[in-house]
């Protein structure tokens, strides 16, 4: 990165199936608690077959939390994101602001399409009926504007849709706003919910997992699909006057690569996440050696946890520092992924942390590498890289330092 | 400085790299639809099969967009959509209802996603450089413009294809007909808009331009300045965003083309007469009369603007101004080389 404009993080959001804000998410992974459980909201025949780590409250629920009134139409999608939104924001120590220059890039998969396809089959059958509005907030920008129009954020605004790397791409976007000078407060995140579009379309592939699933364990069996939002304040390092205490961390580098081999496989030498992970260093400007911990992409899948193994040897060696995939806490968030990865990843260097890697069990042939099994707490934690690899070959990385390196 | 060096664009006014036919009449069928070229020039046989239209569009008009450049492969591949793969997304939904969400076949669920269309690029040409996808309404295309212009200034020497593309559909268009969006079927498309009724009429397209810091004799013209305003409901924001664009660049009205995106819709049209009076260029162009209205109509009239500032002796900028509900507006700005 040639600007010298750092980019700090100061504020966190996030919720998921194993909590809503930090404080719970946090407590949930100590106790080793994983989210994916028999659905309660989401309506689809595989209700008893695939366990989803789905947020516990209803939509009605979080329109309490978001304490919103309008009787208007919300995607659970939106709903989402202002719940983990709200939080960034008091964290950040912004909430008794203005916050109209505070810009908002946003990743998702899906938009609304949890209301969409609700409308569907009524519309199918006759294209006179069904509730027009729940299409009004099906395209991917909806759920963006919605946030940004709830908070009262009018800076740069955009949404970033490119699959499982969505929330990462967003972020990275976000820094080089602030790089470039066209921002100095950017929230940057993603947020998806459970739909039975994506659910099915997962299962078509057969990579969805009957179980808790098990990344990097030989006997995986695909991923558990979740939802939830997580969002981080990034901010320019001049900027943050009077509010040196809510600085988290520093979002020191990034990478973006496509992997071009297939839409739906990585590449056998795990080339796309291999060339992101080492972009993101080598704009951190730091060696492989000095990354204290790797929070993997780690869905569960055959291919993913093999490919992304392998572009962990091929960058760190066969003695990589300690890496772990938190998706058996979250399930796989899609868009939100990169976001509340990002947020996790952003704690554990503030608080030096290394998160477990749930349900390992049997080395995978054809790696040497073994994940981290136990939650550590640790003061030598520097710099932390998380990874965000999606269909289309969308791979991203993202590196995370303590705020006072040199 | 950031060169247009190739463009590649499937409208309903035709495919076209340059000299692209401004006087041409648009195809139009109840609304504007794109003029599709023989595929097979541009993709192998054997690919267009599994392709959606869009992707089909994307990929032609990107090969045309690298053609022009005289480049093998881009440094980087960044789309904007609205939104996305229309086709496979209802045909899974499709597949979805009529199976009981049981055994599904995944070919429509992987080609829905977004990024299908930046990905199926990469796959074309081999580019394993940054990719990514922007899908936010009529700021899709902006943004990837942006973010194209961030890299190059940091980076003059890259290539970089950056597009807008959409597809309009059966059940899309039927869709946003019982939202609003469209005029009356009896709408003639040469006088829509100034027709003061409600509603636009709808369009489609793909245009990819391949950008970089290097000037080519292939150069178009230059892009000056891009910016998208989230501003809803605030008329007098949005005039003092305007006045700062046109003062921060230097705009010269007598030496300025304005592109205009009017769609006819008179709920919002008014805020297009309130620029064009900022701005008196005597030199007032539409597009939407060319490719309808979409999200990333925006690329089509940057394909036009570029084709117009050539063909114009005195004037040296061309400014595209364009709005969705009074809410998003965009404005980009080129200067010839």
């Amino acid at each position: 990165m040639s600007s010298s404009r750092k980019v700090l993080v100061t504020g966190v959001g996030i919720i998921s199936a194993i909590g809503t804000g930090w404080t719970e998410t946090l407590n949930s992974i100590k106790e080793k608690k994983s989210g994916a459980e028999k659905v309660r909201f989401l309506k689809t025949v595989h209700r008893e077959v695939f366990p989803l780590a789905e947020v516990p409250n209803s939509d009605d629920e979080l329109k309490s939390l978001c304490q919103i009134q309008s009787a208007n139409v919300y995607s659970r999608t939106s709903l989402l994101g202002i719940a983990a939104v709200k939080e960034a924001i008091i964290s950040a120590g912004l909430s008794d602001l203005d916050l109209s220059d505070v810009s908002f890039i946003s990743g998702n998969s899906v938009g609304g399409m949890d209301k969409s396809e609700n409308f569907y089959p009524e519309f199918k059958a006759d294209n006179s009926k069904g509730k027009i509005s729940l299409v009004s907030v099906h395209d991917c920008g909806e759920s963006t504007e919605s946030i940004a129009l709830h908070f009262g954020l009018s800076g740069y605004i955009t949404t970033i849709s490119t699959a499982c790397s969505s929330a990462a791409n967003a972020i990275m976007f976000g820094a080089r706003l602030i790089k470039a000078g066209l921002a100095d407060k950017v929230i940057a995140g993603g947020t998806d919910s459970l739909t039975r579009f994506t659910l099915n379309g997962f299962n078509s592939l057969m990579i969805v997992d009957k179980q808790s699933c098990r990344p990097f364990d030989s006997t995986r069996a695909g991923l558990n699909l979740g939802e939830g939002a997580g969002f981080l304040v990034l901010e320019a390092e001049d900027s943050i006057a009077g509010r040196e205490d809510k600085i988290i961390c520093e979002l020191s580098g990034y990478g973006n690569s496509c992997d071009a081999f297939h839409q739906t496989a990585t590449s056998d030498t795990g080339d796309g996440p291999y060339l992101a992970m080492k972009e993101a260093l080598e704009s951190a400007g730091i060696n492989p050696s000095e990354i204290s911990y790797i929070n993997a992409h780690g869905t569960g899948t055959g291919n993913n946890d093999l490919t992304e193994g392998i572009a962990i040897q091929r960058l760190f060696g066969t003695n990589p520092p300690p890496f772990s995939s938190t998706k058996p806490y979250t399930g796989h968030t899609l868009g939100a992924a990169g976001g509340i990865e990002a947020v996790l990843s952003a704690m554990a260097v503030r608080n030096g942390m290394i998160y477990p890697n749930l349900n390992f069990r049997n080395q995978t042939e054809g790696l040497e590498i073994t994940p981290a099994l136990e939650f550590e707490s640790t003061n030598s934690i520097s710099h932390v890289l998380s990874n965000s690899f999606g269909f289309g070959g969308n791979d991203s990385s993202l590196v995370f330092s303590k705020a006072d390196r040199k | 400085m950031i060169y247009i060096n190739g463009i590649g664009n499937i409208s309903p006014l035709g495919t076209y790299g340059r000299n692209m036919d401004t006087s041409a009449e648009p195809i139009f069928e109840n609304h504007f639809k794109a003029a599709e070229p023989a595929y097979r020039e541009y993709i192998d046989p054997k690919l267009i099969r599994r392709m959606s239209r869009v992707i089909k569009m994307s990929v032609a008009s990107s090969v045309i967009a690298l053609k022009e450049a005289m480049l093998e492969k881009p440094d980087a591949i960044i789309t904007g959509t609205g939104l996305g793969c229309l086709q496979d997304t209802i045909r899974f939904m499709d597949s979805i209802v009529e199976n009981q969400e049981q055994l599904l076949n995944p070919a429509s669920f992987i080609q829905s996603t977004h990024n299908t269309i930046s990905g199926q690029i990469a796959l074309m040409f081999s580019c394993q450089g940054y990719n990514s996808t922007y899908a936010h309404r009529n700021f899709s295309f902006e943004s990837a413009l942006l973010d194209a212009f961030l890299q190059l200034q940091e980076n003059p020497s890259k290539n970089i294809l950056v597009g807008g593309a959409d597809e309009l559909t059966e059940v899309s268009y039927t869709l946003m007909k019982r939202l609003g969006y469209w005029k009356a079927e009896q709408s003639n498309p040469k006088d829509f808009l100034v027709a003061d009724t409600d509603g636009t009429l709808a369009g489609e397209g793909s245009t990819y331009f391949l950008l970089s810091g290097n000037k080519s004799p292939q150069s178009y013209a230059k892009i000056k300045d891009v910016a998208s305003f989230f501003c809803p409901e605030k008329e007098e924001v949005i005039m003092s965003k305007f006045q700062n664009f046109i003062d921060r660049n230097k705009v010269e009205p007598e030496k300025t083309i304005l592109i205009s995106g009017r769609n006819g819709d008179a709920r919002f049209d008014d805020i297009y007469s309130k620029v064009e009076q900022e701005l008196p260029t005597g030199r007032m162009y539409t597009y939407k009369d060319k490719c309808g209205e979409y999200h990333t109509s925006s690329a089509f009239a940057l394909a036009y603007a570029a084709n117009l500032l050539n063909s114009h002796n005195d004037t040296n900028q061309a400014l595209i101004f364009n709005q969705l509900k009074k809410s998003n507006y965009s404005f980009i700005l080129i200067e010839k080389c």
